[in-house]
């Protein structure tokens, strides 16, 4: 019939519109791919920096975890100048917690929009744990050195520092500059270090150091164990040491990481540190972008943030050694005002030890610390 | 209940003194009087001197004078008082839950259901046993995403931590109250059962403010 | 609130032989108990959900390994006494935190419980109202006390460098830390415990002395008994369950202490709660958290033991409160 006729083509007409007006949207789009940065591995890979900023800024946030808000290689600034450029807010969760917590609060608020975006862990945490994050190289993945990072881009150094003896001269008459120097019978009750080596970090590096002052080396970390065993049975080891201890005076001598002791000096004038002469050792923190990070883009933002020279230049502000030192000074990329006031590096290239070998050093401090101290 | 306690003390009173004149074991308890006194005294520097030895420490400034500089500084230290503020919240929001959940329960278990009794002891001694430290982790892994993200978690696991002490206390209290005959006296006084309640909170409500502000601060 | 007046003991008769009204059927029976019990209800459901559950969470995790499949070997690490290769020792430092833990906590309930007695007894018999109260105030107020804030003032009071009371001891010549005490040592972290241990103990006690009527006493003395012989026939027997099984409790709060003991040591000494937050909470011992969790699992245990003492002693300690 003719009314059949003319609904069929009325209904034809209107399929054909709707499949036109379709694949237009979807041409309109081919033109403009939708990128899933999630599995994103370089800004070059997602449509190149512009694209990276502007998925950012529409995600509007990135969330953090752990990052001090003060005192610690200058996050404070970081994150602000982060905010400020991008306009992106930063969400920090439990800024004074540990790389262990980072690790539980991944598992445990996974599918969540506050999961932690990226993470800055301890370098065992990161390399224990790969199937978490998602490799991504940042656009100056040259410039940090091979063995600081992993060759598919799943993690990356960022900042870190040498151990340092740090000492209250109104307390203490003649500063050590040596773990040598710490047995002198003057120092009686005065030696601390970052608290329980096999819980902080700065600790158990000091305890690393104290070996390779005593004739251990990366592969052996008991000599060091044994150092503080003599330290804490001739009096002069106190134990538990922080910021704080060392401004009440109860530790005039502290042991931590070179960048830590410049915060110290600020509320305790007088407060002096070196990098002592016979036994150094560095260390870095590692990055890391959760693989179901729930703001992929400006997680990755926030990875080229830190690792661009501005960035790194940030962090050198707060008196820590960014990974990228060597390369930015040989490119004059570096800030030379806050170059000059890092403490002397020693002398030759930075070696860090492997993974093997801190997984080694970890067992045995943990097995030995506090049987060594106690003194049974 | 109160009188007959009266009379017991008049009772006491009586005997000692009889006991103190002229009789040779006065001076046993003179005596114990002694030993006990210098325990207390011993007890008391015990909890005292930390306590001094922490304020002197905090309000002694530079020169080894006596400052009260230290203290006002507080003030002005970052996110103290919003800190402050959120403990004083948790501590009122902590007692509400634990009042509104352990009182009632316990009045009745006390009344209908004192086997339970025992039950509820072991049941609220276990926060005491097992470690806080092991516990949260556990809460973590139970609590649903929205209740993680608000800070009134935090009250909800203190109400467990706190059940040991509030257990206790309510526990003395109840039985010091004797509920039973309590709520048969004004019972019989009241015409109504509505009556016979009013009075009952009347008479008890004393004695649980007394025991309920005793522990978690 | 109809059947006030009636001692119910919250069960009702079953299964009443021959001549049974329909009341008192099987049914009917478990329909009254159901419904004596309804009020109770709210309170098992908030101790499921905050202490069952987070507690068969741990050890779940305690019997997996790092992929999640179950496994034994979290066990058999923490319980395993190490081996030593090339003379460093590799191992066993669980199986040292659990011999010092208890040793710690067997300490610091046996000592503070006979000195809460002691102190508990002064202020029962004491006839100062407002002492007692003063005192039974306090005592529930120090007995919360610990972690940071304790640490600092035994420190403060007692540390070597600059303990205030170290400086008195010293004037008159008796220098604690030159006669081998060592506020960061076993012995030291037992003397900080005290401070919430003893206040522990009185909260404890204190009830069961309403057990121990005046009344027994004043007859023993009237039929010629001396003090010591009072409490040796009397006063102990009826106490004795009291405290001992106080002492229980405190076990356990001893054993299970961690903030006070981390913040004065800073782990020189292994004791298993300080190994745990370092494993759960650390920056150092990285993918062990399945064996913090197998330890916090093998507290668990121990002090199960500790309960089920207290819970016992209990029993027989109700007798002489009725």
């Amino acid at each position: 019939m003719s009314t059949n006729k003319v609904k069929v083509a009325m209904a034809a007409g209107l399929l054909s519109t709707v499949i036109a007006g379709v694949s237009m949207t979807s041409g309109a789009g081919a033109a403009t791919k939708k990128v899933n940065w999630a599995t994103v591995t370089s800004a070059q890979a997602g449509g190149g920096m512009t694209a990276l900023v502007k998925a950012a800024k529409k995600e509007g946030h990135v969330n953090v975890i752990t990052i001090p808000l003060a005192g610690w290689a200058n996050y404070g600034l970081i994150m602000k100048d982060f905010t400020k450029k991008y306009g992106i807010k930063i969400n920090d969760a439990n800024p004074n917690g540990s790389s262990a917590q980072e690790i539980t609060a991944i598992q445990q608020d996974k599918g969540r929009a506050d999961a932690p975006d990226v993470v800055d862990v301890g370098t065992t945490y990161a390399t224990g744990n790969l199937a978490l994050w998602a490799p991504y190289k940042v656009a100056n993945w040259s410039q940090i050195p091979a063995s600081a990072k992993d060759a598919k881009g799943r993690w990356f150094d960022d900042y870190g520092g040498y151990v340092a003896i740090g000492c209250d001269t109104k307390i203490v008459t003649t500063c050590p500059t040596s773990f040598k120097d710490l047995s002198n019978p003057i120092y009686k009750n005065e030696v601390a270090i970052n608290n329980d080596p096999t819980s902080a970090s700065a600790a158990f590096y000091a305890v690393w150091a104290a070996s390779i002052a005593n004739g251990g080396s990366f592969s052996n970390v008991q000599p060091g164990i044994d150092f503080f065993a003599n330290l804490n049975k001739i009096g002069n080891f106190v134990p538990g040491g922080t910021a704080a201890t060392a401004a009440a005076g109860t530790t005039p001598i502290l042991i931590w990481w070179d960048y830590l002791q410049n915060g110290v000096a600020t509320s305790v004038p007088g407060w002096k540190s070196v990098i002592p002469t016979d036994g150094t050792i560095a260390a870095y923190y590692t990055q890391a972008i959760t693989k179901d990070s729930p703001d992929p883009a400006a997680a990755r933002l926030w990875e080229e943030f830190l690792y661009s020279s501005l960035g790194q230049n940030l962090f050198l502000q707060g008196y820590a050694r960014p990974i990228e030192l060597a390369a930015m000074t040989s490119n004059k990329t570096v800030n030379p005002g806050f170059l000059a006031k890092l403490p002397a590096a020693p002398k030759g290239a930075l070696t860090l030890p492997t993974i093997a070998q801190v997984t080694t050093a970890t067992s045995t401090v943990d097995a030995n610390w506090a049987a060594a101290i106690s003194g049974s | 209940m109160a009188s007959l306690e009266l009379g017991q003390a008049i009772e006491r009173e009586e005997f000692m003194g009889r006991y103190a004149r002229g009789n040779p074991s006065a001076a046993k308890f003179k005596r114990i009087h002694w030993g006990r006194g210098t325990a207390l005294v011993l007890a008391a520097m015990y909890f005292i001197v930390p306590f001094y030895a922490a304020m002197q420490f905090s309000l002694a400034n530079i020169n080894g004078g006596f400052s009260l500089e230290p203290l006002s500084e507080i003030g002005q230290s970052p996110g103290f008082f919003p800190a402050l503020w959120l403990s004083a919240q948790l501590a009122i929001v902590t007692m509400v839950i634990v009042m509104l959940l352990m009182v009632p329960t316990m009045i009745y278990v006390h009344l209908r259901m004192p086997r339970f009794r025992r039950v509820m002891e072991v049941i609220t001694i276990l926060p005491i046993i097992i470690p806080p430290i092991v516990l949260i982790v556990g809460v973590d892994g139970v609590t649903p995403g929205w209740l993680k993200s608000s800070q009134w978690l935090l009250a909800l696991v203190y109400v467990v931590l706190a059940m040991p002490y509030v257990y206790r206390s309510l526990d003395a209290g109840l039985g010091a109250l004797d509920l039973t005959t309590l709520v048969e006296a004004s019972r019989r006084r009241g015409r109504s059962d509505r009556a016979g309640r009013q009075r009952f909170f009347a008479c008890s409500c004393p004695t649980f403010v007394a025991h309920s502000f005793r522990p978690r601060c | 609130m109809s059947d006030l007046l009636t001692t119910d003991t919250g069960t009702s008769p079953t299964g009443v032989s021959g001549g049974v009204s329909p009341r008192r059927t099987s049914a009917g029976a478990l329909f009254r108990k159901i419904r004596t019990g309804a009020p109770v209800v709210p309170f098992i459901v908030y101790v499921t959900l905050g202490l069952l559950l987070p507690t068969l969470e741990i050890i779940n995790y305690a019997f997996r390994s790092d992929s999640g499949k179950p496994t034994l070997a979290n066990i058999r690490t923490i319980l395993s006494s190490g081996h030593v290769v090339n003379g460093v020792r590799n191992g066993g430092q669980y199986l040292a935190g659990f011999e010092n833990s208890l040793k710690l906590a067997l300490v610091t309930s046996i000592v503070p419980g006979i000195l809460g007695t002691f102190v508990a007894y002064a202020i029962a018999t004491s006839k100062h109202g407002l002492f007692t109260r003063l005192t039974a105030a306090c005592s529930g107020v120090l007995s919360q006390f610990g972690g940071v804030n304790l640490a600092f003032m035994f420190v403060a009071a007692f540390g070597a460098l600059s303990g205030v009371a170290t400086h008195w001891l010293a004037n008159i010549g008796l220098n604690p830390w030159d006669h081998g005490f060592n506020l960061y040592k076993f012995w030291g972290v037992a003397f900080v415990y005290m401070y919430f241990q003893i206040p522990l103990m009185i909260l404890i006690i204190t009830p069961a002395f309403a057990g121990l009527k005046e009344s027994w006493r004043e007859a023993a003395e009237n039929l010629g008994a001396s003090s010591w012989r009072y409490w040796r026939h009397v006063g102990l027997p009826v106490l004795a369950p009291a405290v001992l099984g106080s002492m229980f409790l405190l076990f356990g709060s001893g054993f299970s202490a961690y903030a006070t003991a981390e913040a004065l040591t800073a782990g020189s000494i292994a004791i298993t709660p300080i190994q745990i937050g370092a494993i759960l909470q650390g920056n150092v011992l990285a993918n062990q958290a399945n064996i913090g969790y197998a330890l916090g699992f093998a507290m668990i245990v121990i002090l199960l033991f500790s309960v089920i003492g207290y819970a016992l002693l209990r029993k027989r300690t109700s007798r002489w409160l009725r």
